[in-house]
């Protein structure tokens, strides 16, 4: 009976941390896709997976990194030949668009532009530089977590992300727009 | 000298990642140099583009409207996560949802684990399909599950381990190169990995996941199994 509760009690556990993990395991899934579509569906496809090997999931160990490897995985796997190769999606867009409504026709236009921009820039780093990028600057990770959850040396990180930052920086001086001021009205 | 000071390690002291010494140097650089305290500004522009970019996904994912993220809330409420007595697929509710490339692959790696009952290990061969099979050896004796090897043109990831009905130590793993992606077993029997390389010129070659059904050993338990294996 209480090997029986303890179970229960270890699914509740596992049930709500993955849920409460969800929005930030949809980030992630974007930054590794860069497609919104591709995005939801590694999602799905990674919370089943991790219904089915939940077990496998030790306790006391950090089931974002645990969640990554298994998404990251799938996404290698199953469908990142058969990605497509557009970056613009439309409701990331529209998304964006809300926030035009406040802005002087001027702004509207440099915001868009902006965002096109951007989206497009992101698009064209490698896949390898884009998950650098993201779990140093956007999640804040150390260089040594993110070596860990990619599986590559920290020194790997180091040179990833310079290029990656090189590559986005000198992108943004080939327009005369302030791009983060745009981004953050 | 400002112009010593290279876009790699700027960035790294943006990130805090530079020892003490070396952080202390670019900090005083920063002060001599407008030029290189400027090129600092735009790698830290970057960030806040990233950051910007990415936050607009959050703003989604909270959105009591949407309906994938509540259709996943649902499903993982709804899972029995039960082991079954007769199967290691944990019952999931029929949740609504689309037919994505998920449900095809999950079908066909079904299909493709019951013609997997019929494997016949062959022996270890350099031979096969041009897979360095030698190499991977090496690479199942040492590595986790999830570690990567890249031999010359092709890629080769440990996806699980597993124990047969015989007892022995068996390891799936995925071969990728540009052209194809080859999922391949391997099992340590008499001091030797006994590798299944599927026929993937066949016409019945499924891409499918059929080793994701298995019942894989957690990490701890493949460290028992990998020092096992390794002991002289």
């Amino acid at each position: 009976m209480h090997v029986k509760v303890s179970m229960d009690a270890q699914q509740h556990n596992f049930k709500q941390a993955l849920i409460a993990l969800l929005p930030k395991l949809r980030r992630y899934c974007f930054a590794l896709t860069n497609h919104r579509q591709d995005a939801e569906d590694l999602l799905q496809a990674a919370v089943e997976r991790a219904l089915v090997r939940w077990q496998q999931f030790e306790i006391g160990t950090e089931m974002d990194r645990w969640m990554y490897r298994l998404c990251r995985n799938l996404w290698i796997d199953t469908m990142r030949k058969n990605s497509p190769t557009d970056t613009l999606t439309e409701a990331l867009t529209e998304r964006f668009s809300d926030t035009l409504v406040t802005l002087s026709a001027e702004q509207q236009f440099e915001q868009a532009t902006t965002l096109r921009y951007v989206q497009d820039q992101m698009g064209r780093l490698s896949e390898g530089l884009r998950m650098v990028l993201y779990l140093v600057a956007v999640e804040g990770r150390s260089y040594q977590e993110t070596a860990t959850i990619l599986d590559i040396p920290a020194g790997t990180v180091m040179s990833r992300l310079s290029r990656a930052r090189q590559q986005l920086s000198n992108a943004c001086q080939d327009i005369s727009i302030d791009p983060s001021d745009a981004l953050q009205s | 000298m400002p112009s010593t000071i290279s876009d790699q390690i700027l960035s790294a002291f943006l990130d805090n990642e530079l020892s003490a010494t070396k952080h202390a140097e670019v900090k005083q650089a920063l002060t001599e140099s407008e030029e290189l305290t400027e090129r600092l500004n735009q790698l830290r522009q970057v960030d806040a583009i990233a950051r910007a970019y990415y936050s607009s996904q959050d703003s989604d994912a909270t959105q009591p409207h949407n309906e994938q993220l509540q259709a996943l809330v649902a499903l993982i409420e709804e899972a029995d996560l039960t082991p079954s007595v007769t199967s290691n697929v944990v019952s999931i509710s029929s949740a609504k949802r689309s037919l994505s490339w998920l449900q095809i692959s999950s079908l066909s790696g079904i299909a493709a684990s019951v013609a997997l009952c019929a494997l016949i290990f062959w022996p270890q061969d350099s031979s096969n399909q041009g897979i360095p099979v030698n190499a991977l050896s090496a690479q199942l004796a040492l590595s986790h599950t999830g570690d990567i090897l890249q031999v010359k043109d092709g890629r080769s990831e440990i996806m699980g381990s597993w124990i047969n009905e015989e007892g022995s130590f068996c390891r799936d793993l995925r071969w990728h190169t540009i052209e194809k992606s080859v999922p391949l077993s391997a099992c340590f029997i008499d001091g030797n990995w006994a590798w299944d390389v599927k026929d993937i010129d066949s016409a019945n070659y499924q891409t499918a996941t059929a080793a994701s059904e298995r019942d894989y050993l957690t990490r701890q338990a493949e460290n028992t199994w990998l020092k096992t294996i390794t002991k002289p």
